[in-house]
């Protein structure tokens, strides 16, 4: 989490600016956080990233504040930068960038930033799982409403149904062959 | 965070580890300190791994007046990191003692990366795009966490990317 006490230190200004009475705020426990909500923090973070590279990101980020600077002149800045910084991943530095624009439009929503790439560790006991996988051939995340679960489960029993009906269809159509064929098969005796 | 990597010497801060701790334990180093609780660098005498041992420092002011509040405040973090990165915690080490003087636990290495700011030790790789995306994630996991559950703002402004701290075994990035 944090050195969470630093954020509740009183008699730091910045502290006391941190949090908020849960009182008096909205809660937002339960609810979904927008990039716009926190758009400085997302800031921050990518500026992080840029911090970590050696790049004293403060002078870049005075230079778009000044008024005789054409904004241009700062995004060229930003992107020359990101080039060398992650010049292994275009991906990244697409992502870095809109992180650090100014534009609350082109800001990455929370679930483009959090991370979906994962590295594959393969499975800690694989005979293991192997073995999971016989004894539970159905066994299946999902992430579907239940409402989808029982249609599945009401189709499965439509074609259980339908199977029976095919057995019983079967069935029937062997007996009457057997039928037919009974009178043939008595002359042979 | 503040990390201390020229403390290679034993220093007598072990007061403040708890007993079993201190017996399991072995050759501590102090290596960083917030402001309510000290990390210690310390090896474990059976399997003779490295471990970080976090121990709340009652010699603090801010916990030596508000020691409800950071005592509890240090669990959570525990708590929080043994949820998001199962396994970072050993569990089973956790111990308080002295009638609450001295609380501590066991967690896997890590280091914060203010240490790469201030050029003093390589954490990890800030060109590898993986990494970087998993800073970005990460934080900002740690971030919303904050912001919902605790209300707090402006968290990047206090805390700074020097505290994030890089969990190597679990490839883990986390506010420390």
């Amino acid at each position: 989490m944090a050195d969470s006490s630093k954020l509740f230190e009183t008699g730091s200004d910045a502290s006391l600016s941190t949090y908020v009475d849960p009182t008096a705020a909205t809660s937002l426990q339960g609810e979904k956080l927008t990039s716009q909500e926190i758009a400085g923090e997302i800031k921050a973070v990518a500026a992080a990233t840029l911090i970590l590279n050696k790049i004293e990101f403060k002078d870049i980020e005075g230079s778009r504040q000044m008024k005789d600077v054409d904004p241009k002149i700062y995004d060229s800045a930003i992107k020359s930068i990101l080039q060398e910084c992650f010049s292994n991943s275009a991906k990244l530095q697409v992502l870095v960038e809109r992180m650090l624009s100014s534009d609350p439009r082109s800001l990455p929503n929370l679930e483009e930033l959090r991370l979906k790439y994962v590295r594959y560790q393969g499975p800690a006991n694989p005979v293991i799982e192997e073995s999971n996988q016989i004894k539970e051939p159905e066994t299946h995340v999902s992430s579907q409403p239940k409402i989808e679960e029982v249609k599945q489960v009401l189709g499965k029993r439509e074609q259980d149904a339908s199977l029976k009906k095919s057995i019983v269809i079967t069935g029937k159509l062997i007996f009457m062959a057997k039928q037919a064929y009974l009178p043939k098969l008595s002359n042979f005796r | 965070m503040l990390y201390n990597p020229d403390k290679k010497v034993d220093v007598d801060f072990t007061f403040s580890i708890p007993p079993k701790l201190k017996l399991a334990y072995q050759a501590f180093k102090l290596v960083a300190e917030t402001s309510t609780y000290k990390i210690f660098e310390a090896e474990a005498c059976d399997s003779k791994e490295k471990h970080r041992i976090r121990v709340l420092d009652r010699s603090k002011q801010f916990v030596k007046k508000e020691y409800d509040l950071t005592a509890t405040l240090f669990v959570k973090e525990l708590l929080y990191l043994q949820s998001r990165y199962p396994g970072s915690i050993l569990t089973n080490t956790f111990e308080i003692s002295d009638d609450d003087q001295q609380i501590g636990c066991v967690t896997l290495p890590y280091l914060p990366l203010s240490c790469q700011l201030d050029g003093s030790s390589e954490v990890f790789d800030p060109k590898d795009p993986q990494l970087i995306q998993k800073l970005i994630s990460d934080a900002l996991y740690d971030i919303e966490f904050l912001w919902k559950n605790m209300q707090i703002r402006k968290i990047m402004d206090v805390l700074g990317p020097g505290s994030l701290c890089f969990m190597k075994e679990k490839e883990a990035l986390f506010f420390g």
